[in-house]
């Protein structure tokens, strides 16, 4: 009883700000309601998912969410790795450098998206720069070709600290005797990364990669501000497209069929993941 | 004694606590939520609460960037304002779904204009119009000097003309200024071409999208002709480049604000131009606002007269005279006020021919899709006519299923 009583607060709290809003969604996902209509939802079965599926829309926005997707997990979780080896050693200034990389973590995306719009602009520093070296600068964020690439650049620089501060966890907790029993071996550094860093850091990187998947399937905020899912469309994600749905045009059923959609493709994605991942684990244990 | 007088003091609270409660409950209470500072809504807030001491208004402002957002959330949850102010973009589905309620008007039809964008189909009107803000057209002065232009560009011809005189001053100098991105710049800057030249964007029985026809595609080929001595960008990246002297031309209208952003810049500003055609007029887009009263509000009497109150005296256009007001003896009271100033001239004389798109309910993805035909053409994907007319495809498609839903 006395459990009960010490864990109220966090349950009370679940229960009306994430199970009840997760439930409701769910069942809002078989209806047609509009919320500024006044009226009740109407039940219409499965006809929201079976739109899903016929929606251009929707799917160019999967395909943007996907590419978003792929095209910065693995980017940022190799930056990460390789940053984090390199401020587990003895160097000097390692405290500087490791609050310097994660300082953009700390600072809100909203902040830095508004800079990078300064940065990405035609008479951006971006532009200056390549115009030092003779390459004609483009207005990056108004390119449909470049418009998602540029906020993935963005969002990779903006994130990489924060998994870089996860990885030197990891790397802290690998005893000292293995690299110690490997130099005696003659092992070179790059063959203790491979063959004992990597391996030891398994843990690590799962975490690691199924929390940047779902961050990254869920990406909204920058899109938001810096582009508003344009030009044509070229960054409309998932989740801004949700939006759109839901607080643009008021197909708030639709929209939260969009979110149950999505929540499937995540869980899949992370299953996947840590059924890939953990794939030949009992070897190193 | 002690006793006593703690017994006095508790009992004295214990009787004061419901008499409290009693006391502010006496008080009917209003909500409003605008976009605007408290202060400057405050003369029409405190004539109405004079007027009503027994009345008490709660204001909120609304913050640009996810005031909208929260609108919808609060009346979702049945927690709307009792008065809010609304954009003429957001009028249309706010009145089909019966969110705001409609007003009485017989009295005051003519004291306003604008309120074409505040009736519904049912011919009710839903709100009083408040201001309204045009585009019009802001020309570097010194750019136009060294380019030999001296007068206003009254046509397409002249304004392209104008366009590339300025364009060839200087590699590091645009002349005219293309505005795309975000859910309204495409089609807001574009639509004045399109109006100029006659074009609409859906039939007037809303049963067709009239997007494909020739004076649309011909505005659309226009606006895209300019680019080639144009400077694209967004609306934020254009104002930097004119506040800067990199632009030549800007179609814009009181966010440009040049007195706090380009003290230094010389410029004048002059009518849109319109086709060269004979039977053509310069037409600017009207972006309305509106002061409300919620369908969801218990007072709706008191509150309606409170959003009529809020609708007049200027409250707006006394800090930004080119958000123009709708009550006429208020844009008198301004014209009078400032009466040698050529901006607001061309403001009130752009703002007799402006115009807004049809205030159809699904104007939200009817936008979209404008957005889309004009932002391919513009970034060179497709030519005006084949981006029109895919983007007729997809408008028809929502007209009729809109149609269907009204049983029609």
């Amino acid at each position: 009883m006395s459990i009960l009583f010490f864990l109220s607060p966090w349950l009370v709290s679940f229960a009306l700000f994430t199970l009840y809003p997760i439930s409701y969604s769910f069942y809002l996902s078989f209806t047609k309601y509009n919320p500024i209509s006044g009226q009740t939802p109407r039940f219409i079965g499965l006809h929201n998912y079976l739109a899903i599926f016929s929606d251009d829309r929707f799917w160019l926005a999967l395909k943007n969410t996907i590419f978003f997707v792929i095209g910065t997990i693995p980017v940022t979780t190799s930056i990460a790795v390789i940053l984090a080896v390199f401020l587990n050693e003895r160097i000097k200034f390692r405290s500087f450098f490791r609050a310097t990389y994660f300082m953009p973590a700390v600072t809100s995306i909203v902040v830095i998206a508004t800079i990078f719009i300064y940065i990405y602009s035609p008479f951006g520093v971006l532009n200056s720069l390549l115009s030092l070296f003779g390459i004609q600068g483009r207005n990056w964020l108004l390119d449909s070709h470049f418009a998602l690439p540029a906020i993935m650049a963005m969002d990779i620089w903006e994130s990489f600290g924060y998994y870089t501060i996860l990885f030197l966890a990891g790397l802290q907790s690998i005893p000292e005797e293995l690299y110690e029993a490997a130099n005696i071996d003659g092992a070179t550094g790059i063959q203790q990364f491979f063959r004992i860093t990597i391996p030891l850091l398994r843990p690590t990187l799962i975490f690691v990669l199924v929390i940047n998947t779902i961050r990254s399937f869920q990406v909204f905020s920058e899109i938001f501000v810096m582009t508003q899912g344009g030009p044509i469309g070229a960054t409309t994600t998932l989740v801004y497209y949700l939006y759109n749905m839901g607080f643009q045009k008021f197909r708030m059923g639709y929209a939260s069929a969009l979110a149950y959609v999505l929540f499937a493709i995540i869980l899949i994605f992370s299953l996947l993941q840590m059924k890939v991942l953990r794939y030949g684990e009992r070897i190193y244990d | 004694m002690k006793k006593l007088l703690a017994l006095t003091l508790v009992v004295a609270l214990l009787v004061s606590i419901p008499l409290v409660g009693t006391m502010g409950a006496s008080k009917t209470k209003l909500s409003v939520w605008t976009f605007w500072k408290q202060s400057w809504v405050q003369p029409a807030l405190d004539k109405f609460m004079a007027a009503h001491p027994d009345v008490e208004i709660e204001y909120q402002q609304l913050s640009w960037s996810n005031g909208f957002d929260k609108i919808v959330t609060a009346i979702a949850a049945g927690k709307a304002p009792d008065v809010m102010e609304l954009g003429s973009t957001w009028m249309a589905q706010f009145i089909e779904n019966k969110t705001i309620a409609p007003i009485d008007i017989t009295a005051i039809k003519d004291e306003y204009s604008g309120w074409n964008g505040a009736t519904g189909p049912d011919g009710n009107v839903y709100g009083y119009p408040w201001f309204g803000a045009t585009n019009i057209l802001y020309i570097n002065a010194d750019l136009a000097k060294q380019a030999g232009i001296d007068k206003c560009p009254a046509t397409w011809s002249e304004l392209k003309a104008d366009s590339e005189a300025i364009d060839a001053l200087s590699p590091g100098v645009r002349g005219f200024s293309i505005k795309i991105g975000g859910r309204y710049t495409t089609w807001q800057k574009f639509m004045p071409f399109a109006w100029s030249d006659g074009a609409r964007v859906v039939s007037a029985d809303w049963k067709e999208a009239l997007v494909p026809f020739d004076r649309f595609v011909e505005a659309l080929e226009y606006y895209n002709s300019l680019k080639k001595s144009s400077l694209v960008g967004t609306q934020d990246e254009v104002r930097q480049a004119f506040y800067l002297g990199r632009v030549g031309i800007i179609m814009d209208g009181p966010g440009l604000n040049l007195k706090k952003n380009a003290p230094k810049l010389n410029y004048f500003v002059c009518l849109l131009p319109k086709p060269d055609r004979p039977d053509t007029k310069s037409v600017g887009f009207s972006g309305a606002d509106y002061i409300v009263v919620t369908s969801q509000s218990k007072q709706k009497t008191l509150a309606t007269e409170l959003a009529q109150d809020i609708s007049q005296g200027n409250l707006i256009s006394n800090h930004i005279k080119t958000l123009l007001p709708f009550y006429k003896p208020d844009l008198t009271a301004l014209m009078s006020k400032y009466p040698d100033d050529p901006e607001l001239k061309v403001y009130v004389e752009q703002m007799k021919n402006a115009t807004s798109p049809a205030p159809h309910p699904r104007w939200v993805d009817l936008q979209e899709i404008l957005t889309g035909a004009i932002e391919s053409t513009i970034l060179g994907r497709g030519s005006a006519e084949d981006n029109l007319a895919k983007a007729k495809k997809e408008m028809d498609s929502i007209l009729a299923e809109y149609l269907k839903e009204q049983g029609k």
